[in-house]
């Protein structure tokens, strides 16, 4: 786990591709995909359906360990239309009554054509990002002067690279000048795309059960 | 009468002037006889004519409409040239026989047309004939079909293609089980094995070979002193001045290298050496377009192009009459491979063959001097059917679905007849039955999953999307991530790989396809260049592995190094190579030892990154590869440490940090049989190099679509990176046979595990001898130098990443 301090908050970078506000006891992911093994699966591609779970287990287990109020998702909770199925939706369901914390969703590119659907359920959307004291919660980036922008969408990962090995990880990304924070996507079965490190910028990488921070 | 049947064969090749071979007549006979068999005799000595003739002589013997002759190589290019040496004798003799083509050129209007009206002959590839299959139809479109020729058989024997075409031509068998077929192929170690594997099991095959006795003579160009020659490098253009030197540029002539790299560097030293003669001179390698190159071949046929600088992209192909002599840069690692190119110079079939051989580096004189002793022992390597791969036959099922549908318990035993799956079990045959109807064999894990329906036995795809989609990944064997450069006016220059395209800025210069260009912008995966004049900021890598010293080659290399042992009585007798490597040797026999053929040489060094570990067994890179990791696993279980290990064709070098008792911990059970592979896997980041390998088997087994030309939205969901496929199936499904597969493949392909086990057996009845070297011996000094392929072995992630990280922040 890694604390960062950004524009006067305290936020904990964790290890489980999450992070974690102490002060307010809310508790943010990005990214989820559930769906998508259905997705591939009605095309033809057989990817098993257990990662659904997998994904779904592991919210649940940082859950029950801090014991958040709010869980923010920004964006991307369900993959498709394929996703909006009995099975996918039953499991998100169950996840949603173990859990305590209130459920807030900001919908992302994935899931904004579900909207309609998605009100039928009892999950809350929001459509626009949402401000939470000087945090903009979003899906895609959108970085606004006086706030820190936390939001998804990218699934960055950092390609560390020398002559004679290379290492592509998942991490947080900050980006210093225009006050970004992008989370790491939380879903199992996702990809990630390379950010570039550069001046003002760090990146927080995972790795087994660590985040190591990694700037100049 | 014999006579009879062959005369219009006979006829046409009076009108030539021509006199039929004997292995011509042969052929005919057999196949007018029923016979299915192979065709093997050198390049360039008549072997289309000998494949062809006795086809068309059925067709005009008993006269049917439809298709009669299936003609299947493995270039789309080489189809032109062969429709036209087959048109001729039917022109000539105004046969009414119908010759035409199909390939990924064809046009879509054509195909159609084609496949309702099939012409008599059909020159086509492999993965053609596959989507051929996947139409409905098959019986009748196939009804009229009597014979299959399989061109350049050697090339496709042992690759996923030549499995491909196993498994159709089983399939053509069980429609017409009078099928004939005949394959034609170059020099091969294993005649029998390639010639069953082409007609399938059940069958007898007629073995065809020409007594052209046709000599190869090896002439090296050489430094004039091997004391300024470097020791190590690729690409030794310190020798290009003798090179154009030995070059006319009256005499047609091509100049193989081994890598697509090392073409570009040798056009580039000959433009900047003879400029007068640019327009004479060409580059032509797989990266190039296909245009260009076609143009390029045209131009050597026509005379007006006299050098070509290439790699084996004009391995194969129809003759080029003109070229008169053949250079080849570096060693080519081969014997086969060798004898098939210098056969490119000789101008009639029974001439004989010259190879000019520039050295590239003074250990490869070795392998220059181990050429001839392999070449006049008539040895040459063997290309073995691949063993049963999961990928390929996932993709055939799913293509027999997509056609007329298949029933289960009838293709096994078809596919049981091909070579390569006489071995299927039923429950390997079971478990892809599985994934493709059902995902897999997790009951409940694929609720949304369809792809093949079955109805009462019978197995067909009913979804004409997922159809469709099949059909475009059929050609995937073949394919690799490649990205077209054009100039900005979208002329096409060539292809790159995508990992050398993600780096470039706008502004970056770079030489390719043998000129300087800037990059301008990259859009849906091309990308736009200028000419330019200005430096190069960059340089093109393509993925395309180095090629390892082939086990034959390695045996004859073992016994050059013996000759320069001392005769008790007599002096070394030693050919012109050899006598050039004598400063070598003494230096070698100097600071360490030269070992003969009876002992392993062992040696230790220290310097200033630590302690080394140098071993010469000679056996390839990919076997030291293998063993490499297999000692160093044997070490770090006695005391661990961190290493760094390199390989080349003659040895590998293991590096440990300083006063690392390498020879207090070795012993005989270095040599072990036992726990072979789980040592290796420890030692080696193995699930890398899987995920590596399985990136090629998903993509043929269907996990990956690539997506329509223009791509529509539903395909964008399916976007996936074959790691994070890798990633999935390891964890949920680790039993999942194409993850099996991808890890034997690392096993056989890439450290040739069945040649280490050889290799260790061979070693262990050697003498072991240690040498201390004060400084790298000459042998060890190439592993030193070039430390290009090493990897890391026993480091924990954490370590890694601090490893990384404090590089980067060095930068």
């Amino acid at each position: 786990m890694k604390e960062i301090d950004v524009l006067g908050m305290r936020l904990q970078l964790l290890a489980e591709k999450a992070v974690y506000l102490e002060s307010d006891q809310t508790l943010l992911v990005a990214d989820i995909h559930l769906g998508k093994s259905e997705t591939f699966q009605s095309l033809g591609i057989p990817i098993p359906n257990q990662v659904n779970q997998t994904t779904l287990d592991r919210l649940k287990q940082l859950c029950f360990k801090l014991k958040p109020q709010k869980l923010f998702i920004l964006g991307d909770l369900f993959h498709s239309k394929y996703a909006l199925v009995d099975e996918v939706l039953e499991g998100w369901l169950q996840f949603q009554a173990a859990v305590d914390a209130e459920i807030i969703l900001i919908v992302g590119n994935h899931d904004r054509h579900l909207i309609k659907t998605l009100k039928n359920t009892s999950i809350q959307c929001s459509t626009h990002p949402v401000e939470v004291d000087n945090l903009l919660l979003s899906h895609e980036p959108s970085p606004q002067l006086g706030f820190l922008n936390i939001c998804g969408h990218i699934h960055p990962c950092v390609h560390l690279k020398e002559k004679l090995d290379q290492l592509r990880l998942p991490c947080f990304y900050l980006d210093r000048t225009q006050n970004l924070l992008v989370l790491p996507s939380f879903g199992e079965f996702t990809g990630a795309y390379e950010v570039p490190l550069k001046r003002n910028s760090a990146a927080y990488v995972i790795a087994d059960d660590c985040v190591i921070s990694l700037e100049r | 009468m014999d006579g009879d049947r062959l005369k219009p064969a006979l006829e046409w090749f009076e009108q030539q002037g021509w006199q039929p071979l004997p292995f011509q007549r042969e052929t005919w006979q057999a196949y007018l006889d029923g016979r299915s068999g192979m065709i093997q005799v050198p390049t360039g000595s008549g072997k289309t004519y000998a494949a062809v003739m006795g086809a068309i002589l059925e067709m005009l013997q008993a006269p049917t409409s439809g298709l009669k002759l299936l003609y299947i190589t493995p270039l789309r290019a080489l189809s032109r040239d062969i429709q036209q040496s087959i048109l001729r004798p039917i022109q000539e003799m105004g046969w009414n026989l119908r010759v035409e083509s199909r390939t990924g050129d064809t046009s879509s209007s054509q195909k159609s047309k084609q496949l309702k009206n099939m012409p008599d002959i059909l020159i086509t590839t492999p993965e053609s004939l596959a989507v051929m299959l996947s139409y409905k139809g098959a019986e009748e479109r196939f009804n009229s079909l009597r014979d299959v020729i399989l061109d350049e058989w050697h090339e496709l024997l042992s690759s996923k293609r030549g499995t491909q075409m196993e498994l159709c031509l089983s399939h053509l068998r069980q429609l017409q089980p009078q099928l004939k077929t005949w394959a034609v192929s170059a020099t091969l170690g294993n005649v029998q094995e390639a010639a069953q594997a082409a007609v399938g099991i059940g069958c007898e095959p007629v073995i065809i070979q020409s007594d052209l006795q046709r000599q190869t003579i090896i002439k090296s160009i050489l430094p004039d002193s091997v004391d300024s020659f470097p020791w190590a490098g690729h690409l030794g253009l310190r020798m290009f001045q003798e090179l154009v030197d030995a070059l006319d540029i009256n005499r047609s002539t091509l100049i193989f290298t081994n890598t697509r790299a090392q073409a570009e560097r040798w056009f580039q030293a000959l433009s900047f050496a003879v400029p007068e003669y640019l327009d004479q001179i060409a580059l032509h390698h797989g990266s190039i377009d296909v245009q260009e190159r076609e143009a390029i071949e045209a131009g050597v046929k026509a005379g007006q192009i006299k050098w070509v600088v290439c790699t084996s992209s004009l391995d194969l192909g129809v003759d080029f009459q003109p070229v008169e002599r053949v250079v080849q840069i570096g060693s080519a690692k081969n014997l086969a491979r060798l004898l098939q190119r210098a056969g490119r110079s000789a101008h009639v079939p029974e001439g004989t063959s010259e190879i000019l051989f520039l050295p590239t580096n003074a250990l490869e004189l070795l392998e220059i001097s181990a050429f001839r002793s392999g070449l006049a022992a008539g040895d040459v390597e063997i290309r073995r059917p691949l063993e049963k791969p999961c990928d390929v036959l996932t993709q055939h099922l799913v293509t027999l679905a997509c056609g007329d549908g298949f029933k289960a318990s009838e293709t096994l035993k078809t596919i049981r007849q091909t070579v390569t799956y006489s071995q299927l079990t039923d429950e390997e045959f079971d478990w892809i039955l599985d994934f493709i109807e059902k995902g897999g064999k997790c009951l409940g894990a694929y609720p949304r999953y369809q792809k093949v329906v079955q109805t009462e036995n019978l197995y067909q795809v009913t979804d004409q999307k997922i159809a469709r989609m099949h059909r475009m990944s059929i050609g995937t064997i073949t394919s690799n991530q490649a990205v077209q450069i054009v100039y900005t006016n979208r002329r096409k220059i060539g292809t790159v790989e995508e990992n050398f395209v993600s780096r470039l800025k706008k502004g970056d210069v770079f030489f390719f396809a043998g000129r300087q260009l800037e990059f301008f912008m990259m859009k849906d995966m091309v990308v736009y260049v200028k000419g330019t004049t200005k430096k190069s900021t960059v340089t093109p890598t393509w993925g395309g592995g180095n090629l390892a010293i082939s086990d034959s080659l390695s045996m004859y290399l073992r016994s050059e190094i013996e000759r320069f042992q001392p005769d008790a009585n007599s002096k070394p007798k030693l050919n012109q190579e050899l006598e050039c490597m004598l400063p070598i040797a003494s230096a070698q026999k100097r600071i360490s030892h030269l070992p003969a053929s009876n002992e392993l040489l062992i040696e230790v060094c220290k310097t200033r990154e630590g302690q080394h570990l140098y071993v010469f067994p000679f056996e390839g890179r990919f076997v030291h590869e293998g063993l490499g990791f297999l000692w160093g696993y044997r070490f770090a279980s006695q005391q661990k440490a961190t290493f760094t290990i390199s390989v080349n064709d003659y040895g590998f070098e293991i590096l440990a940090p300083k006063d690392y008792p390498f020879k207090q911990l070795f012993g005989d059970r270095f040599f072990d049989l036992e726990n072979l592979y789980d040592n290796i896997k420890s030692g080696l980041n193995i699930s890398e190099l899987t995920q590596r390998k399985f990136r090629g088997i998903a993509q043929v087994a269907g996990l990956v679509f690539k997506g329509y030309p223009s791509a529509r939205k539903d395909t964008n969901q399916l976007q996936v990176s074959s790691s994070l496929l890798y990633d999935v199936f390891s964890k949920y499904e680790p039993d999942n046979l194409l993850l099996k597969q991808a890890e034997q493949e690392v096993l056989r392909d890439q450290l040739e595990t069945h040649r280490l086990t050889r290799t260790l057996d061979r070693l262990s009845q050697l003498n072991v001898v240690w040498q201390e070297t004060k400084r790298p011996s000459p042998f060890a000094f190439p592993l030193l130098v070039e430390r290009l392929n090493s990897r890391m072995s026993n480091e924990s992630l954490l370590d890694r990443i601090e490893r990384l990280k404090q590089q980067w922040m060095n930068k």
